[in-house]
This record gives structure tokens, C-alpha cells and sequence, in this order.
């Protein structure tokens, strides 16, 4: 009776650590949802540099709201991360990651540049976010 | 005109202190990803408070009683136990993210990590709730709460399709993109975020407090009936602002930083600095609120004395309750736990939860014995039966649409 309940305490333990291995339906369900996740951070951060050129938005707002986007997109790439997909995903895994992974240092240069209030480089920061969306939506359409 | 004035006072009140944390975020997550498609919900949600709260006020102006008292006589101790301990549950959890709420408010103007805020929430509403008298609590914060009408100004000055946004309301329109089963999870939590059961718990709460008789039930009727479907209202605006400004550029909100985005787009810097002062009001009435739901419903089941009219040593494990419960509510919030999350966690719960004190005071309101010629009527009999049934619907489906959805993913 112990034993089995060793047992089983041993087997859930050893699951809890393992990586997530879902199938390749549901793996590519978690990639299409990170990518979605990530564009509507880009998203908000280059709506707020709209509304900053506008002077809508106070410093303090601005710097809050930029540090949860790049908090968020953090956050998705560590959860996407710990998912284990499958060798015929490899090549896609290489994409969704790597957009993430340009889409968080993006926000991290955004979030620096708001803190700074260094208003100069807004407009191109602007232009890259706008790119990086697109990349983000178009990547994402492409796992429909 | 003393009475007019107390109407009116009550009414406004109402309405500011309508929107909690709960409502600020699940209506904006709404309105950014379903527009008003969702309407029908905040109305049905509306009406269900509207008899939920009309029926335990009614009862606590008859019978001097409040809600967990009730529920202990009517259900025994056993299972009036289970009832109190599944209620406060949800309650606390409510309570955590509206301690949580202020602190995303402050944050807002303040700018530091989240983390040093919070303590110092803590604090303050433990003052609040241990030495402000219980009308400044109720009517201060509901009335700097009314500064959420800026999200109505908000939606005006955008200058929407008003033909379209009232067609997507009035169809249900949801977007072709969204699945169903997402559609009818964020149905539930928007019914949840609506009727939450600490409202009741503390309006009934409130009605003994303030000894309320049968006299007082029109003025009681008078601010559910009106201030209520008004605090929806500001709900939809938050919904709609969230759609013009958000739904376009498939913005989903998790945070309490992208909700004020819409009122920065149509009114800039003034308009958003009011809004951050309804959302610390909001936030901050609502956690006071469910701080002295968590403090009266122990103490009303247990038979002990409770209440912000009597003085703290007389009513020692009252405090008790609301010192251990802010201290608790406090150091969840410092593990670090996503108070946006929490949100998102406790309106779900509430749906599941709503049986538990709906019924209850359906039977209660129901029994000639307590109420004598206040009894329910035809009218409020139908619609207690008929929300029996919805609120039990919502109650068994928000796990399952949880779990399948991934929390509206």
C-alpha cells in the first residue's frame, strides 16, 4: 500500500518536472495563442507612442504600461518555452520563438527609451513595432 | 426633502459604487475582443442584482436580519457551515483583488513596483475599515467612484457608429473570429463580475447596520432600482470605449494600464487622470466592501456581535476577522500573484458561488413568518424563480468553460 503510494508520489513528481509534451494540434493551438498574446502587447506599446506624440498619456502612465507589456510578453515566452514540441514542428518553433524573442527586446528598447523620455527616437521605434506586428500577425495567421 | 436628498444620495452612490475591479477589467477584456455583442449579459446581470439585492434588503428592513444569520437558521448548522465557508472563500478572493486593484490604480501615478504598494493598501484599508464611520465609507468612495462617467464622456467624444454599436447589442453579434465556447465563458464571467455575492452580503449588512425598517424599503428600492441599471450603464461604456479604441487594433487586455488607454485616446491626459481617481475609489469602496462581508458573515453566522456601529471591544472577534482577513489578503498579494489574474479567477467563482446565498434568501424572502405583508409578490416571486434557474446555469457552467476555454483563450 506504502509502496504504491510512493509510487505514484514518485511518478507525479517526475511529470511535474518534465516539459509539457503536447501533440502537435495542441502545440500548434499554444503557438497561434503566444503569437496573438505577443502582437496585442506590441500592439498597446505602439498605441502609446501614438498617444504620446498626441501628449495624451503622463510619464509615469506611459513607463507602467510599457513595463507590463514587456512583463506580459516575458511571461508568454517563458510559458511557450516550457512546451515541448515535437520534431516536425522544429522548423515553426524556430519562427514563433525567435518573432518573440525580437518582439520582447523591441519592448525592452521601448521601455528604456519611455524612461529616458528620449522623444527623438520614438517615431522610428514606432515603425519597427509596426513591423514586428506584422511579422507577429502574419506568423500567426500562418498556424490557423 | 430630507428623504429626497437621502434618495439621491443613495442613488448616486449606487451607481459610483457599482464598478469594482471586477467590472473594470472583464468589461474592458469584453468590449476589446467581443464589442457590445455581450450587452444582453451586463442587462441580465443588472435586473438579477436589481432582485438579488431588492429581496435581502427587503428582508434585513423586516426582519432586522442579515444574510448569514438567515442562512444558519434556514440551512442548520452543518450545511450552513459549508455554505459560509464556499461563500467567504470567494469573497477573500475578491477582497485579494480589489486590495490588488488599488494597488494597480496607484501604481498607475506612482510608478514603482507593485509590491511597495501593497502593504501600504493594506494598511490603509484596514484604517478604513477599523476607524472611518461606515456612512463616509459608503458615500465618499461611491461618490469619487462616480468619476468613472468619464469612460460615457470618453465613448461620446470618440464618436462611434452608435447605429452599429446598438445593432451588435441588440443581435448579439459576436466577431466571426471568436469561437463560441469563448463567447459563453466571457458570458459567465461578466454575469459573475454583475452579481457578485459580497454586494448582497454587504447591502444586506448595511440595512441592519443602519436599522433600517419597512418603512425604509422605497428608498432601499428607489437605489437598487435606479443606481444599479445607472452602474451598468458606466459598465457598457467601459465595454464600448474598450471596442473603438482597442477591438481594431486586437489589443486584449490584461491589465489595468490598457483599460485607461481608451479615455487617454478621446480626452488625454485630464480625462485619463479622472479615471485613475474612479479607479482608486472604485477599487478602494469595493475592497472595504468585501473586507466587512468577510467580518460580518462570520460574525452573523456564529451569532456574535458585528458591525461599524458598535465599538470595536464590543464586537472584538468582528475586528478580529477583518485585522486577520486584510493581513491575509495582503500577503497573498506579496507572493507576487497577478492581481489581474485573481480578478479573472474571482468573477468566475462568484457565478459558481451565487446559488449558495441566492437560495436562501429566495426561501427566506418567501416565508409569511419572517416577512408578514412583505412577502414576495407575483412579480418579485417570478423573477427570484426565473434567476434561480439562470444563476444555477451559470453556476455549473463557469468550471467546465474555464477548464475547455483556458480561461477565455
Amino acid at each position: 500500500m506504502l509502496a504504491g503510494l510512493g509510487t505514484a508520489l514518485v511518478v507525479i513528481l517526475v511529470a511535474a518536472c518534465a516539459p509539457q509534451s503536447p501533440d502537435h494540434s495542441s502545440w500548434t493551438d499554444q503557438a497561434h495563442q503566444a503569437l496573438e498574446d505577443t502582437a496585442s502587447q506590441v500592439a498597446t506599446v505602439s498605441l502609446l507612442l501614438r498617444l504620446e506624440r498626441e501628449g495624451k498619456v503622463p510619464g509615469k502612465y506611459q513607463q507602467v504600461v510599457a513595463q507590463d507589456s514587456e512583463s506580459a510578453v516575458g511571461a508568454t515566452m517563458a510559458k511557450f518555452g516550457g512546451e515541448q514540441p515535437e520534431p516536425r514542428d522544429d522548423t515553426t518553433y524556430r519562427r514563433v520563438t525567435g518573432l518573440m524573442s525580437d518582439a520582447s527586446d523591441l519592448l525592452s528598447e521601448v521601455r528604456i527609451a519611455i524612461v529616458r523620455r528620449d522623444a527623438a527616437a520614438y517615431p522610428k521605434l514606432l515603425d519597427r513595432l509596426g513591423d514586428v506586428e506584422n511579422r507577429l500577425n502574419a506568423a500567426a495567421e500562418d498556424l490557423r | 426633502m430630507k428623504k429626497y436628498l437621502a434618495v439621491a444620495l443613495g442613488i448616486l452612490t449606487a451607481i459610483g459604487g457599482f464598478v469594482d475591479i471586477g467590472d473594470l477589467v472583464t468589461n474592458a477584456q469584453v468590449g476589446a475582443r467581443f464589442g457590445l455583442s455581450l450587452a444582453w449579459v451586463v442587462a441580465i446581470g443588472v435586473l438579477g442584482i436589481c432582485v438579488f439585492a431588492e429581496m435581502s434588503g427587503r428582508v434585513a428592513a423586516v426582519s432586522g436580519r442579515a444574510t448569514f444569520d438567515l442562512v444558519r437558521e434556514r440551512l442548520g448548522p452543518r450545511v450552513g457551515m459549508l455554505n459560509l465557508v464556499a461563500s467567504m472563500l470567494i469573497t477573500f478572493l475578491t477582497f485579494v483583488a480589489e486590495i490588488g486593484g488599488v494597488a494597480l490604480s496607484l501604481q498607475l501615478v506612482a510608478s514603482v513596483h507593485l509590491l511597495l504598494i501593497v502593504p501600504f493598501v493594506g494598511l490603509a484599508v484596514w484604517v478604513l475599515l477599523w476607524r472611518a464611520k461606515f456612512s463616509a465609507i459608503e458615500n465618499v468612495l461611491g461618490l469619487l467612484g462616480l468619476a468613472l462617467v468619464v469612460f460615457a464622456v470618453g465613448l461620446w467624444q470618440l464618436g462611434p457608429d452608435w447605429g452599429a454599436l446598438a445593432q451588435q447589442a441588440a443581435t448579439a453579434d459576436k466577431p466571426g473570429d471568436e469561437h463560441w465556447r469563448t463567447f459563453a465563458y466571457y458570458a459567465v464571467a461578466l454575469f459573475g463580475a454583475a452579481m457578485t455575492p459580497y454586494e448582497v452580503f454587504f447591502f444586506s449588512s448595511g440595512g441592519v447596520e443602519e436599522r433600517w425598517t419597512a418603512e425604509d424599503i422605497s428608498t432601499m428600492r428607489a437605489n437598487v432600482l435606479v443606481g444599479f441599471p445607472l452602474g451598468g450603464l458606466l459598465s457598457l461604456a467601459i465595454a464600448g470605449s474598450a471596442w473603438v479604441v482597442l477591438g481594431p487594433l486586437q489589443i486584449s487586455v490584461d491589465s489595468l494600464g490598457q483599460v485607461g488607454l481608451p479615455v487617454a485616446a478621446a480626452l488625454g491626459k485630464v480625462g485619463l487622470a479622472v479615471a485613475i481617481l474612479g479607479f482608486v475609489a472604485a477599487t478602494f469602496g469595493a475592497a472595504c466592501e468585501t473586507g466587512l462581508s468577510v467580518g460580518y458573515s462570520i460574525a452573523q453566522y456564529f451569532g456574535r456581535q458585528w458591525g461599524k456601529y458598535v465599538r470595536p471591544k464590543e464586537a472584538v472577534g468582528f475586528h478580529v476577522v477583518l485585522v486577520l482577513a486584510t493581513l491575509a489578503a495582503t500577503a497573498f498579494l506579496m507572493t507576487a500573484v497577478d492581481p489581474i489574474m485573481v480578478t479573472e479567477v474571482s468573477v468566475v467563482f462568484s457565478a459558481v458561488a451565487l446559488p449558495l446565498t441566492y437560495f436562501p434568501i429566495l426561501v427566506v424572502a418567501n416565508d409569511r413568518d419572517y416577512m408578514g405583508e412583505h412577502v414576495n409578490g407575483r412579480l418579485a416571486n417570478g423573477l427570484g424563480s426565473i434567476y434561480l434557474v439562470v444563476i444555477c446555469v451559470a453556476a455549473v457552467a463557469a468550471l467546465p468553460l474555464m477548464i475547455w476555454t483556458r480561461m477565455g483563450q
